[in-house]
C-alpha cells in the first residue's frame, strides 16, 4: 500500500526549502545549524530514492586489508571499496563527486 | 563547563578576582564560536584602570576516545613556544577545579582574521603570508624536543599510522576506505626523520592573520612529536585547500611554492612525495575526526553538525580514493 501524496522525498524537501527560506532571520550561530539541518533533511531525501547499499562485512574486510591478506587483490579490493564510496558521496554531497562518477 | 552564558560569566568573574584581586571584573563577554572540540569567549578584563581584551577557551569534548591533549597540558606547550618568540596568544591563567570552568585556560585576544575564504579571497598578501607561515613554523620545528618531551606519551608521538588506527579502533564503526589508505602508507614508507615539535593542527582556519602579518599559530591541541613533514602535509591535504585545489598549501599557493618558503626561512629541504604521503595520511586523519564528531554525538553530545560529520566522512573517503588511483594530486 502507498501512502498518498507527497511522497517521504518531497516532504522532506518541502520542509528543507522552508528552512532555506528563514535562513537570513537568525543570528550566525543558529543559521549555521539551520543550513546544516536542510542539508541533512536533502541527504536523507536522496537516500531514499537511492538503491540501498548492499550489506558487507566491512569489519572483516578492514581486518583483511591490515593483515595483508588483501595485497594480492589490491586492485579489486580497491574497486569494492570504491564502488561503495561513490554510493554513500552521491547521497551525502552529489556534487563532490568527479563528473565520471556523477548519475 | 556550564552551559548557560550568565553563569558562565560568574564564574569567570570569580575566576579572575582569585587572581587579579577584588578590584577585577569581567565585561562585553561573547561567545566567539562552538568548535569542534572548545567553546570559545571572549571578554574583557578591567583592573583599576586598565582594560584588556582576553580569550577564554574550555575544551567540550571528554571521554576515552578524546584524541586531544589536555588544556593543562596546551597551556603549558603554549607558555613554551609563546616564549620562543614564536607567533601565539600569550598564556594568561589556566582554569582550575575551583574555578568550575574548563577544563580550559585564558589568553590574550590577537588581532586578525582566521576565516579560510575571507582569508582566500584577497590574494594581495598571500606570499608574504606563506612566507610568514614557513617562518613561524621552521622555528617551532627547530625548537628542542627536550622541552616539550611530556608529548611523548600520546599515540601521535610514536608510529603513526599505529596510532591512527588505536584512534579508529576506539570508534566502532568499519571504515575500509581509511584502513586501505592506512595499508598503502604502509606499503609505501615514507623516509625516517628525526621527531620534532609539530603543531599538528597547521592549516588554514588556525592561523591568525592582520594584513599580510600572521599574528598567532592557533588550536594547539593535536600537537605532537613528529616529521616536519607531517605539518607542511596537512596544510597541503585537499580539505584544507577550499576549493582551490591546484594551490595545494591551503589554498594559498603550489605545493613547490611551499616547499621552497619552508626551505629558505630554514626548515630542511622536503620533497613534494614525502609531503604527498602526509596528505593522505591528513585525509585519513580528517575522515576519522569526522567519525569521532558522529561517535560522540551518539553518545550525547548532539548537534546536527556533529551528527552529519559521520556521513560526511564519504568526502574525504572519496578523496583518498581517488588520490591513491592518481586521479587527483
Amino acid at each position: 500500500m502507498r501512502h498518498h501524496r507527497p511522497d517521504a522525498s518531497e516532504l522532506l524537501r518541502t520542509v528543507a526549502s522552508h528552512l532555506h527560506a528563514l535562513r537570513e532571520r537568525l543570528d550566525h550561530g543558529d543559521r549555521y545549524q539551520l543550513i546544516v539541518c536542510g542539508h541533512i533533511l536533502d541527504l536523507v531525501a536522496r537516500e531514499i530514492e537511492a538503491p540501498p547499499l548492499a550489506e558487507m562485512d566491512e569489519a572483516k574486510l578492514v581486518a583483511e586489508i591490515r593483515t595483508g591478506a588483501r595485497d594480492e587483490t589490491w586492485g579489486a579490493t580497491f574497486d569494492l571499496i570504491m564502488h561503495r564510496t561513490i554510493a554513500r558521496l552521491a547521497v551525502v554531497r552529489p556534487e563532490h563527486l568527479a563528473p565520471e562518477h556523477r548519475l | 563547563m556550564p552551559a548557560i552564558l550568565s553563569e558562565v560569566e560568574d564564574r569567570l568573574s570569580r575566576a579572575v578576582r582569585r587572581r587579579f584581586g577584588e578590584g577585577a571584573r569581567v565585561e562585553h563577554i561573547e561567545q566567539a564560536t562552538l568548535g569542534g572540540s572548545n567553546r570559545t569567549l571572549l571578554f574583557d578584563l578591567v583592573n583599576g584602570g586598565t582594560r584588556r581584551r582576553l580569550v577564554s577557551r574550555e575544551e567540550t569534548f571528554s571521554g576515552t576516545t578524546n584524541p586531544f591533549l589536555p588544556p593543562g597540558l596546551q597551556y603549558r606547550l603554549l607558555a613554551i613556544v609563546h616564549a620562543a618568540g614564536i607567533p601565539t596568544p600569550e598564556p594568561i591563567f589556566a582554569y582550575d577545579s575551583t574555578d568550575e570552568l574548563g577544563p580550559g585556560f585564558v589568553t590574550a585576544f590577537v588581532h586578525g582574521k582566521t576565516l579560510p575564504r575571507r582569508l582566500l579571497a584577497d590574494d594581495t598578501h598571500h606570499k608574504a603570508i606563506l612566507t610568514a607561515l614557513m617562518d613561524a613554523l621552521a622555528r617551532l620545528h627547530a625548537l628542542d624536543a627536550g622541552s616539550v618531551e611530556f608529548l611523548a606519551e600520546y599515540p601521535e608521538s610514536g608510529d603513526p599510522i599505529a596510532a591512527m588506527r588505536t584512534r579508529l579502533d576506539a570508534l566502532d564503526e568499519p571504515h575500509p576506505a581509511l584502513e586501505f589508505g592506512l595499508r598503502w602508507l604502509e606499503r609505501h614508507p615514507t623516509p625516517a626523520r628525526a621527531k620534532g615539535l609539530a603543531h599538528g593542527d597547521f592549516r588554514i582556519g588556525n592561523f591568525m592573520v592582520d594584513g599580510a602579518v600572521v599574528t598567532a599559530l592557533l588550536d594547539w591541541e593535536c600537537s605532537h612529536l613528529g616529521s616536519p613533514a607531517e605539518d607542511l602535509g596537512w596544510l597541503c591535504t585537499r580539505s584544507w585547500r577550499f576549493g582551490r585545489l591546484n594551490l595545494h598549501a591551503g589554498g594559498l599557493a603550489t605545493r613547490d611554492a611551499l616547499l621552497d618558503a619552508y626551505c629558505a626561512q630554514g626548515g630542511a629541504r622536503i620533497e613534494a612525495d614525502e609531503v604527498r604521503w602526509w596528505e593522505i595520511y591528513g585525509l585519513i586523519r580528517w575522515g576519522m575526526y569526522n567519525v569521532l564528531q558522529a561517535y560522540g554525538h551518539m553518545q550525547g553530545r548532539k548537534s546536527p553538525a556533529y551528527a552529519v560529520c559521520g556521513r560526511n566522512v564519504a568526502m574525504m573517503e572519496y578523496d583518498l580514493m581517488m588520490t591513491l588511483k592518481g586521479a587527483y594530486d
